[in-house]
């Protein structure tokens, strides 16, 4: 019992693997994630309806130029929130990256 | 010496390297335990082999000597239990349906308590068993059929043997085999978990083929010739004393000698005899032997399973091969079934020195009691009784073990293959690889016949011959898996988070600054019940910054830490599996 296993070594070489992140791929899913989000949260409040309808999800037009809470602007708001979104899970993953197995020192 | 696997390839191998040979039999048949036994064209097997290698050159080997002999036949087997049909191996549910919810909960609790306080030394397999499992599935699915297959508790069943299996078992390629299916040729085939290969006639035709292509060589199988004597002169054999069938002994001079006798037989067969401290060691290797009790039954299909394990403790018979389900072949009339009930007994105990008529009877009643046959259905039947069947890893086989391979590896010209020339839990894969080895050592290659077993893939790495050339630049599925295993850096994410989060936020409140109209300020500014000190300013943007940072590292840490636990918790899951199917099988190496 005193030999380590194959088997023991690969479990501890697993366990000492340190996933990285594909930023393409995460920037895609944040994206994707980031635009329909908007989008769903902006055509739930037109559907909703009501006399002034989602005035603080408006706000976001300072960021996105040409987005409104209705039908068109749900549209816009993917765009934009799809871009940023991508932008910011890039952002992470690179960041992640650049840091990943420094603390465990591999 | 010894015409089972390991002295057939090994001669075979000779054969192959151009060498001169001769193979000494002491039975009438070649194959040792993996030869097949006929009564009245009832074909059976003494164990059922089932025909799987790791090592390519092996699998290639098997393949050319039996062509479309060698049938590639669907697996079936379950637990039989208190009246009920495990699937094997176990599967959750199935096991947990079974055994009734009062049963369930017994075996979940012990689990529980088994993982917060396991036994702190893994020293038998009782112990083994219960830190992975929990004691009450132990006593459940382990003990009862452990102890009819060694004959002593499972406390005095060294770790060993269990962890033996275990280490040799590839985790990544388990799961791939899971989930892909082996692959040959670039087709993707059923896993041998569930298919496996076999010969049409029964394991016993691969031999007898071995033997007729190795006559065709030149190479003379002697049957009915045990070694009586290995005459050495402290350093190198000499030669060997065989007594013929007709009770004369001859000398037999060689360069070489290759034996796949049993270690303990060896020792006392050499001359001058060995020390005393050699002898004693050869009398504590401890062997277990095995009866097969053939049933033929009247009727066409009895059960659908290869073989069944029996775990219920109200019967003796250990497990029951049902062999026309190996090969259609086994059995000369379709409308019947030859069963084999195989009982695991030590020489001279009451079920070795029964009569055959006993044994008869007492299988009859004991598959009645079981309800898999009726009473009187039997038709016939035959007994065979198997001397040295399976070495015992008992507490001290590794120390007797070691004392005697050190003696015998004194002898230059003399090397030791097969399941009982090492006293080693050896499968017919194992024992033809060792065989090989120790051939290619008398053509003057250096190889450990020792390593075999012990390193997987010695065969494969030292030869080099059959490694296949893999695209580079493209992950393997390994890869992948094991990137699929590995964990989160919960440090790197939080890293990731906290600066990416606080960057977002100050540019956010820094878009708002820079921006003339609408008084938007307020609105963020509403963070600031979260984050201490924050605003829609320049001064906040800063303090928000530097506010945000812990909690977004939290944040990143955290969801980090959560996916590792998921992933560790799912690859114990999976290791757990495949622990539980070899564990549970006492006789997985005698089975192939």
């Amino acid at each position: 019992m005193s030999e380590r296993s194959a088997t023991e070594a690969e479990a501890v070489a697993i366990r000492a693997a340190v996933a990285r992140l594909r930023a393409g791929i995460v920037a895609i899913v944040v994206g994707l994630f980031a635009g329909t989000g908007l989008a769903v949260a902006t055509l739930w409040l037109v559907v909703r309806g009501g006399s002034n309808v989602g005035q603080h999800l408006a706000l976001l037009r300072f960021y996105f130029p040409g987005y409104t809470v209705s039908v068109l602007g749900a549209f816009v708001g993917f765009s934009y929130a799809a871009a940023l979104g991508a932008v910011v899970g890039w952002c992470t993953a690179w960041v992640y990256n650049r840091f990943a197995g420094y603390s465990s020192g591999r | 010496m010894g015409a089972g696997p390991a002295g057939l390839t090994a001669a075979w191998e000779l054969a192959r390297l151009g060498r001169s040979a001769v193979v000494f039999e002491s039975s009438p048949w070649v194959g040792g335990l993996s030869r097949t036994v006929s009564y009245k064209g009832y074909r059976f097997d003494i164990g059922g082999h089932r025909f799987f290698s790791k090592l390519p050159e092996i699998e290639a080997l098997w393949s050319e000597m039996l062509g479309e002999d060698f049938l590639e036949r669907p697996r079936m087997s379950r637990i039989h239990y208190n009246g009920k049909f495990f699937d094997y191996p176990l599967r959750p549910l199935n096991a947990l349906r079974g055994l009734g919810v009062w049963e369930s909960m017994r075996v979940t609790a012990s689990y529980v308590a088994s993982r917060i306080s396991p036994y702190p030394e893994e020293e038998n397999f009782a112990q083994w068993v219960s830190n992975r499992f929990g004691r009450r599935l132990f006593e459940i699915f382990f003990e009862t059929y452990t102890e009819k297959v060694w004959g002593i508790p499972c406390s005095e069943i060294s770790a060993d043997w269990a962890a033996q299996r275990i280490k040799d078992l590839d985790f990544l390629k388990a799961v791939k085999n899971a989930l892909l299916g082996q692959r040959r040729g670039g087709e993707v085939v059923t896993t041998l978990i569930d298919r496996f290969h076999y010969p049409r006639h029964g394991p016993g035709m691969m031999w007898e083929r071995f033997r007729d292509r190795l006559e065709d060589a030149g190479i003379r199988t002697v049957m009915n010739s045990p070694v009586v004597r290995v005459r050495h002169d402290g350093n190198r054999v000499s030669s060997v004393g065989v007594r013929s069938s007709d009770g004369v002994e001859r000398d037999e001079t060689a360069e070489s000698f290759i034996s796949s006798m049993a270690i303990s037989a060896l020792v006392r067969c050499l001359d001058p005899a060995p020390p005393q401290r050699i002898l004693d060691a050869a009398d504590a290797l401890r062997y277990r032997d095995f009866l097969t009790v053939v049933l033929i039954v009247g009727r066409e299909q009895v059960f659908p399973d290869n073989w069944i394990y029996i775990h219920s403790p109200d019967v003796r018979v250990g497990r029951v091969q049902n062999f026309k389900q190996w090969s259609p072949e086994m059995v000369p009339d379709s409308g019947k079934t030859s069963l084999g009930l195989e009982y695991f007994v030590n020489e001279g105990d009451d079920l070795w020195s029964a009569t055959d008529e006993e044994l008869l009877a007492l299988g009859e009643r004991e598959m009645a009691t079981l309800g898999l046959i009726e009473p009187g259905e039997v038709e016939d039947g035959t007994v065979v009784r198997v001397r040295k069947a399976y070495p015992v890893y008992d507490g001290s086989y590794r120390e007797h073990v070691a004392t005697l391979r050190e003696y015998v590896c004194g002898f230059a010209n003399l090397q030791l293959v097969g399941r009982n020339g090492q006293h080693r839990y050896n499968n017919q894969d194992h024992s033809m690889a060792a065989g090989i080895l120790a051939a290619r050592n008398v053509a003057g290659e250096d190889h450990d016949v020792w390593a075999v077993n012990v390193e997987q893939e010695y065969l494969e790495s030292k030869t080099g011959d059959r490694l296949t050339p893999e695209a580079i630049g493209r992950p393997s599925v390994e890869e992948m898996l094991r990137s699929a295993f590995a964990r989160y850096d919960p440090v790197a994410l939080g890293v990731a988070f906290a600066l990416v989060g606080a960057s977002s936020l100050f540019l956010a409140t820094a878009a708002l600054l820079l921006q003339p109209g609408e008084p938007v300020g307020p609105t963020l500014s509403l963070l600031g019940n979260y984050l201490l000190g924050f605003e829609a300013s320049w001064g906040g943007a800063v303090i928000g910054f530097v506010d945000a940072e812990p909690t977004q590292s939290g944040i990143g840490y955290l969801l980090a830490g959560a996916i590792n636990l998921l992933v560790g918790w799912h690859e114990s899951m999976i290791r757990k599996r495949i622990e539980l199917s070899v564990a549970l099988d006492p006789l997985t190496g005698a089975d192939r």
